[in-house]
């Protein structure tokens, strides 16, 4: 949650920076965001292959457990479906694009930046800030409604870390790894299915 | 389907206008180039990346340091995109329209994740508790 609101301040900052200066105009000649983007990926496989649980939950890898991600997947999918219905102002594909982030706000935001607009970029960045947010406020609910597997599929990627350990308090200990290995392979898939889904 | 489409344009067009096959074909493999030109940076990089960070596994400083690092990289990301999008009269003026439009599409991810983890729960993990 402190995360998340830190990371909602640095955007806010930029956001003031922005507009008020002109800053923008000497940034615009390097294409920063896009070497960053680079940067964190190269940091993020870091942080996975570094990561000695994420090696030993390999071992503990039945294939049961992939039923998670997919369950995440196809139920991201439907429930944006659904909500498309009552949107006119952006497209299916966009509304899909923006979801298959899961969580992921820093990187989808940046991709769909990059290959879409600024404008769904933004809202890929608040969307999953808010799925975060309502993962962390409502594990505990999710797990005794929905059963134990829910409070990981609504953390979607952030199942690897930052919603881990209330997914953990409120599912029980044996579901973090599950909640670890779906996190993992969500993280790995947000770039591939976002630039998937744009490129359709 | 991208890859579906074209095949079928192609096959079109080759029985229409042998002539034009040349033009589309092109327009095709570039597509396919691009994406795959996309993919293929993104997972050398992180691949690299996972390389490097199993090799270094033991080197505690470095492991703790990269988390640090990740997160100034991912406000420095933040940072930029909130310039970018600052200065940007068109956005700024429909701020709250893209906030709403966010909570939307979070609210549908949510919930259907939440179901779809119901029945898997439901279908192929309760029997075991």
């Amino acid at each position: 949650m402190k995360g998340s609101l830190t990371i909602l301040s640095f955007f806010a900052l930029g956001l003031v920076i922005g507009r008020y200066t002109i800053i923008n105009e000497w940034l615009s000649a390097v294409d920063y965001s896009t070497l960053s983007l680079y940067l964190l990926m190269f940091l993020v496989g870091i942080s996975i292959g570094s990561d000695t649980r994420s090696l030993q939950a390999l071992k503990n890898m039945t294939l049961k457990i992939l039923l998670i991600p997919t369950a995440t997947i196809v139920g991201t999918a439907l429930g944006v479906w659904f909500v498309s219905i009552f949107v006119t102002k952006y497209t299916l594909k966009e509304l899909m694009a923006v979801g298959a982030g899961y969580g992921y706000y820093s990187l989808s935001s940046i991709i769909i930046k990059n290959s879409h607009s600024d404008a769904l970029g933004v809202v890929a960045l608040l969307s999953n800030v808010i799925r975060e947010i309502t993962t962390l406020l409502l594990a505990p609910l999710m797990a005794i409604y929905f059963g134990k597997i829910a409070p990981i599929c609504s953390g979607g990627a952030t199942s690897m870390d930052t919603t881990l350990p209330i997914i953990s308090r409120a599912s029980g200990k044996e579901y973090a790894i599950p909640s670890l290995i779906h996190g993992i392979i969500l993280t790995i898939l947000v770039p591939f299915i976002v630039s998937l889904i744009l490129s359709i | 389907m991208v890859v579906g489409v074209h095949f079928i344009s192609i096959l079109v067009y080759k029985q229409i206008h042998p002539f034009r096959v040349h033009i589309k074909f092109i327009t095709f493999i570039a597509i396919i180039a691009k994406i795959f030109d996309d993919l293929i940076t993104v997972v050398s990089i992180m691949a690299g990346g996972m390389l490097l960070g199993f090799l270094l596994r033991a080197k505690q400083r470095i492991v703790s340091g990269n988390e640090k690092l990740i997160n100034y990289a991912i406000y420095l990301l933040l940072f930029l995109l909130g310039v970018s999008i600052g200065s940007n009269e068109q956005i700024m003026s429909s701020l709250s329209t893209l906030g709403l439009m966010a909570l939307v599409v979070a609210m549908g991810a949510v919930a259907g994740s939440v179901l779809a983890g119901f029945l898997v729960f439901k279908l192929f993990f309760k029997k075991n508790d």
